[in-house]
Protein backbone atom coordinates (compact mmCIF):
# COMPACT_ATOMS: atom_id res chain seq x y z
CA UNK A 1 0.00 0.00 0.00
CA UNK A 2 2.72 2.35 0.98
CA UNK A 3 4.91 1.61 -2.49
CA UNK A 4 1.42 2.45 -4.67
CA UNK A 5 0.98 5.57 -2.30
CA UNK A 6 5.01 6.58 -3.32
CA UNK A 7 4.06 5.39 -6.93
CA UNK A 8 0.87 7.56 -6.96
CA UNK A 9 2.37 10.97 -5.45
CA UNK A 10 5.74 10.44 -7.33
CA UNK A 11 3.87 9.90 -10.44
CA UNK A 12 1.00 12.62 -10.31
CA UNK A 13 3.76 15.40 -9.01
CA UNK A 14 6.48 14.07 -11.87
CA UNK A 15 3.21 14.47 -14.51
CA UNK A 16 2.73 18.25 -13.27
CA UNK A 17 6.04 19.40 -13.68
CA UNK A 18 6.85 18.02 -16.75
CA UNK A 19 2.93 19.46 -18.18
CA UNK A 20 3.59 22.54 -16.68
CA UNK A 21 7.19 22.56 -18.34
CA UNK A 22 6.30 22.17 -21.30
CA UNK A 23 3.60 24.38 -21.03
CA UNK A 24 5.37 27.06 -20.20
CA UNK A 25 7.53 26.33 -23.20
CA UNK A 26 5.69 25.71 -25.78
CA UNK A 27 2.50 28.26 -25.15
CA UNK A 28 3.89 31.20 -22.62
CA UNK A 29 7.01 30.96 -24.30
CA UNK A 30 9.38 31.30 -21.25
CA UNK A 31 12.82 29.73 -22.00
CA UNK A 32 14.73 26.86 -19.71
CA UNK A 33 17.19 29.83 -18.60
CA UNK A 34 14.41 31.31 -17.01
CA UNK A 35 13.32 28.05 -15.40
CA UNK A 36 17.05 27.60 -14.42
CA UNK A 37 16.73 30.91 -12.65
CA UNK A 38 13.36 30.53 -11.28
CA UNK A 39 14.43 27.08 -9.71
CA UNK A 40 17.75 29.10 -8.08
CA UNK A 41 15.49 31.73 -5.99
CA UNK A 42 13.04 29.21 -4.99
CA UNK A 43 16.10 27.02 -3.52
CA UNK A 44 17.68 30.75 -2.15
CA UNK A 45 13.80 30.94 -0.18
CA UNK A 46 13.79 27.27 1.40
CA UNK A 47 17.39 28.11 2.71
CA UNK A 48 16.20 31.49 3.86
CA UNK A 49 13.12 29.62 5.63
CA UNK A 50 15.48 27.16 7.53
CA UNK A 51 18.25 29.70 8.65
CA UNK A 52 15.34 31.83 10.23
CA UNK A 53 13.35 28.43 11.56
CA UNK A 54 17.25 27.54 13.21
CA UNK A 55 17.05 31.22 14.20
CA UNK A 56 13.37 31.30 15.59
CA UNK A 57 14.56 27.97 17.79
CA UNK A 58 17.75 29.20 19.36
CA UNK A 59 16.20 32.15 20.26
CA UNK A 60 13.14 30.27 22.04
CA UNK A 61 15.81 28.40 23.63
CA UNK A 62 16.99 30.87 24.92
CA UNK A 63 13.85 32.65 26.44
CA UNK A 64 12.89 29.47 28.27
CA UNK A 65 16.62 28.96 29.82
CA UNK A 66 16.21 32.44 30.97
CA UNK A 67 12.45 32.37 32.40
CA UNK A 68 14.12 29.16 34.54
CA UNK A 69 17.05 31.46 35.49
CA UNK A 70 14.90 33.98 36.47
CA UNK A 71 11.69 32.53 37.47
CA UNK A 72 12.61 29.44 39.36
CA UNK A 73 10.04 27.60 37.75
CA UNK A 74 10.79 24.82 35.12
CA UNK A 75 9.66 25.27 31.37
CA UNK A 76 9.94 22.46 29.30
CA UNK A 77 12.38 22.75 26.28
CA UNK A 78 9.47 20.67 24.64
CA UNK A 79 7.61 23.78 23.80
CA UNK A 80 10.22 23.99 21.24
CA UNK A 81 8.81 20.95 19.36
CA UNK A 82 5.64 22.21 17.29
CA UNK A 83 6.17 21.52 13.59
CA UNK A 84 5.11 25.37 13.47
CA UNK A 85 8.41 26.82 14.40
CA UNK B 1 26.29 38.58 -1.58
CA UNK B 2 26.65 36.12 -3.96
CA UNK B 3 28.22 33.64 -2.00
CA UNK B 4 25.60 34.15 0.82
CA UNK B 5 23.04 33.51 -2.00
CA UNK B 6 24.91 30.06 -3.47
CA UNK B 7 25.10 29.11 0.78
CA UNK B 8 21.42 29.62 1.37
CA UNK B 9 20.46 27.91 -2.12
CA UNK B 10 22.74 24.88 -1.13
CA UNK B 11 21.19 25.00 2.18
CA UNK B 12 17.44 24.71 0.41
CA UNK B 13 18.90 21.86 -1.46
CA UNK B 14 20.24 19.94 0.86
CA UNK B 15 16.59 20.42 2.35
CA UNK B 16 14.60 19.51 -0.14
CA UNK B 17 16.69 16.17 -0.74
CA UNK B 18 16.35 15.37 2.55
CA UNK B 19 12.76 15.92 2.60
CA UNK B 20 12.36 13.22 -0.44
CA UNK B 21 14.93 10.78 0.90
CA UNK B 22 12.73 11.22 4.02
CA UNK B 23 9.53 10.89 2.23
CA UNK B 24 10.42 8.08 0.14
CA UNK B 25 13.14 5.52 1.07
CA UNK B 26 13.50 3.77 4.87
CA UNK B 27 15.99 5.87 6.19
CA UNK B 28 13.78 7.11 8.91
CA UNK B 29 13.35 3.41 10.21
CA UNK B 30 16.74 2.73 9.90
CA UNK B 31 18.32 6.54 12.36
CA UNK B 32 15.15 5.76 14.52
CA UNK B 33 15.73 1.55 14.74
CA UNK B 34 19.81 2.83 15.51
CA UNK B 35 19.31 5.39 17.90
CA UNK B 36 16.61 3.46 19.70
CA UNK B 37 16.98 1.69 22.87
CA UNK B 38 16.95 -2.15 23.64
CA UNK B 39 14.10 -2.97 25.97
CA UNK B 40 15.06 -4.43 29.29
CA UNK B 41 11.91 -5.40 31.24
CA UNK B 42 12.50 -7.08 34.35
CA UNK B 43 10.85 -6.69 38.23
CA UNK B 44 11.39 -3.30 39.50
CA UNK B 45 9.79 -1.17 42.39
CA UNK B 46 7.64 0.90 39.86
CA UNK B 47 6.26 1.08 35.92
CA UNK B 48 6.88 4.89 35.34
CA UNK B 49 4.71 5.80 32.17
CA UNK B 50 6.19 9.30 30.77
CA UNK B 51 4.26 12.20 29.30
CA UNK B 52 4.57 12.53 25.60
CA UNK B 53 2.49 15.41 24.13
CA UNK B 54 -0.01 17.32 25.93
CA UNK B 55 -3.56 16.15 26.85
CA UNK B 56 -6.24 17.41 25.04
CA UNK B 57 -8.58 20.21 26.64
CA UNK B 58 -11.35 16.93 26.87
CA UNK B 59 -8.71 14.77 28.65
CA UNK B 60 -8.02 12.67 25.55
CA UNK B 61 -3.98 11.45 26.12
CA UNK B 62 -2.14 11.63 22.43
CA UNK B 63 -1.44 8.72 20.50
CA UNK B 64 2.14 8.00 22.04
CA UNK B 65 1.35 8.82 25.81
CA UNK B 66 -1.56 6.55 24.88
CA UNK B 67 0.40 3.53 24.15
CA UNK B 68 2.76 4.29 26.40
CA UNK B 69 -0.10 3.96 29.14
CA UNK B 70 -1.34 1.21 28.13
CA UNK B 71 2.28 -0.40 28.06
CA UNK B 72 2.96 0.68 31.51
CA UNK B 73 -0.81 -1.01 31.97
CA UNK B 74 -0.16 -4.46 30.56
CA UNK B 75 3.78 -4.58 32.56
CA UNK B 76 1.57 -3.85 35.88
CA UNK B 77 -0.73 -6.66 34.97
CA UNK B 78 2.05 -8.83 34.36
CA UNK B 79 3.45 -7.97 37.69
CA UNK B 80 6.62 -6.42 37.29
CA UNK B 81 6.06 -3.94 39.61
CA UNK B 82 3.31 -3.17 42.07
CA UNK B 83 3.02 0.46 41.13
CA UNK B 84 2.41 2.22 38.06
CA UNK B 85 3.47 6.27 37.48
CA UNK B 86 2.46 8.46 35.04
CA UNK B 87 4.07 11.83 34.57
CA UNK B 88 2.90 15.20 32.77
CA UNK B 89 0.30 17.48 33.22
CA UNK B 90 -3.36 17.29 32.91
CA UNK B 91 -5.97 19.69 32.27
CA UNK B 92 -6.98 19.13 35.39
CA UNK B 93 -3.32 18.40 37.47
CA UNK B 94 -4.59 19.82 41.14
CA UNK B 95 -6.28 16.70 42.48
CA UNK B 96 -3.05 15.02 41.44
CA UNK B 97 -0.41 17.32 42.79
CA UNK B 98 -2.40 17.72 46.24
CA UNK B 99 -2.65 13.65 46.32
CA UNK B 100 0.86 13.37 45.74
CA UNK B 101 1.82 16.06 48.00
CA UNK B 102 -0.26 13.78 50.70
CA UNK B 103 1.26 10.87 49.51
CA UNK B 104 4.30 12.36 49.92
CA UNK B 105 4.11 13.35 53.37
CA UNK B 106 3.19 10.22 54.29
CA UNK B 107 6.25 8.26 52.27
CA UNK B 108 8.42 10.95 54.41
CA UNK B 109 6.61 9.29 57.67
CA UNK B 110 7.98 5.67 56.69
CA UNK B 111 5.34 4.80 54.02
CA UNK B 112 7.09 4.83 50.64
CA UNK B 113 5.84 5.43 47.20
CA UNK B 114 7.22 6.26 43.62
CA UNK B 115 6.10 9.21 42.35
CA UNK B 116 6.87 10.60 38.97
CA UNK B 117 7.20 14.00 37.30
CA UNK B 118 7.48 16.01 34.47
CA UNK B 119 11.19 15.94 35.33
CA UNK B 120 11.21 12.24 34.32
CA UNK B 121 11.42 12.85 30.92
CA UNK B 122 14.68 14.73 31.25
CA UNK B 123 16.16 12.49 33.51
CA UNK B 124 15.21 8.94 32.44
CA UNK B 125 16.06 9.35 28.92
CA UNK B 126 15.07 10.53 26.05
CA UNK B 127 11.73 11.23 26.73
CA UNK B 128 10.43 7.42 26.23
CA UNK B 129 8.12 5.61 27.15
CA UNK B 130 7.39 3.14 30.54
CA UNK B 131 10.74 2.29 32.35
CA UNK B 132 10.71 -0.68 34.88
CA UNK B 133 12.60 -1.07 37.78
CA UNK B 134 13.06 2.26 39.62
CA UNK B 135 15.36 0.52 42.19
CA UNK B 136 18.46 2.05 43.80
CA UNK B 137 21.71 -0.06 42.66
CA UNK B 138 22.70 -1.01 46.33
CA UNK B 139 18.76 -1.59 47.59
CA UNK B 140 18.16 -4.52 49.18
CA UNK B 141 15.03 -6.12 47.01
CA UNK B 142 11.82 -5.32 48.09
CA UNK B 143 12.83 -2.20 49.53
CA UNK B 144 11.31 0.54 47.76
CA UNK B 145 12.36 4.24 47.74
CA UNK B 146 11.23 7.65 45.55
CA UNK B 147 12.55 7.31 42.07
CA UNK B 148 11.44 10.85 41.15
CA UNK B 149 9.86 13.34 43.37
CA UNK B 150 7.21 15.92 41.90
CA UNK B 151 9.10 19.68 42.58
CA UNK B 152 8.47 21.71 45.08
CA UNK B 153 7.80 19.33 47.43
CA UNK B 154 10.58 18.76 49.35
CA UNK B 155 12.11 15.80 48.36
CA UNK B 156 14.94 15.53 47.26
CA UNK B 157 14.98 13.12 44.18
CA UNK B 158 17.81 9.77 44.70
CA UNK B 159 19.82 7.82 42.53
CA UNK B 160 17.82 5.04 41.24
CA UNK B 161 18.38 2.62 38.37
CA UNK B 162 15.76 3.07 34.99
CA UNK B 163 14.98 -0.09 32.93
CA UNK B 164 13.77 1.10 29.50
CA UNK B 165 10.49 -0.45 28.23
CA UNK B 166 10.44 1.40 24.86
CA UNK B 167 7.14 1.20 22.79
CA UNK B 168 7.88 3.17 20.17
CA UNK B 169 9.03 0.51 17.74
CA UNK B 170 10.18 1.48 14.22
CA UNK B 171 7.91 0.85 11.11
CA UNK B 172 9.42 -0.06 8.22
CA UNK B 173 5.82 0.21 6.11
CA UNK B 174 5.47 3.48 6.20
CA UNK B 175 3.56 5.97 4.03
CA UNK B 176 5.40 8.74 3.15
CA UNK B 177 3.56 11.05 5.58
CA UNK B 178 4.62 8.17 8.33
CA UNK B 179 7.92 8.54 7.12
CA UNK B 180 8.21 12.15 7.93
CA UNK B 181 6.43 12.51 11.08
CA UNK B 182 8.97 9.52 12.13
CA UNK B 183 11.53 11.58 10.96
CA UNK B 184 10.38 14.34 12.57
CA UNK B 185 10.50 12.70 16.01
CA UNK B 186 13.57 11.24 15.92
CA UNK B 187 15.34 14.35 15.29
CA UNK B 188 13.48 15.92 18.30
CA UNK B 189 14.66 12.52 20.17
CA UNK B 190 18.04 13.16 19.16
CA UNK B 191 18.07 17.09 19.95
CA UNK B 192 16.72 15.99 23.49
CA UNK B 193 19.51 13.14 23.84
CA UNK B 194 22.09 15.95 22.78
CA UNK B 195 20.40 18.92 24.96
CA UNK B 196 20.25 16.13 27.93
CA UNK B 197 24.31 15.66 27.70
CA UNK B 198 24.60 19.28 27.25
CA UNK B 199 22.99 19.97 30.62
CA UNK B 200 24.53 17.40 32.39
CA UNK B 201 21.29 15.02 32.88
CA UNK B 202 22.59 11.98 31.17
Amino acid sequence: MSGLITVLILGVVGLTSVGFYLLGGHVLGLSPRQLRGAVRVMLECVGTIVVFSIVNLVVGAALIVGIRLVSGHFVSMYLLEDETW
Amino acid sequence: MRAQSRRLELLGFAVIVLFVIGAFTPIASFVATSLGVTPQIAPGDAIVGLAAGRVSSHGTLSDASLRRAVHGVDLLLNGYAPLLVFSGNGPDDSRVARRARRTLRGADAGDPHLFGSQDDRRRSGAGEDPAVGARGPNDPAGHRRRAHAPRGVGVQARRVTVLPAPVNEAEWDLEPHGRLSLLHRTARELAALLYYRAAGYL
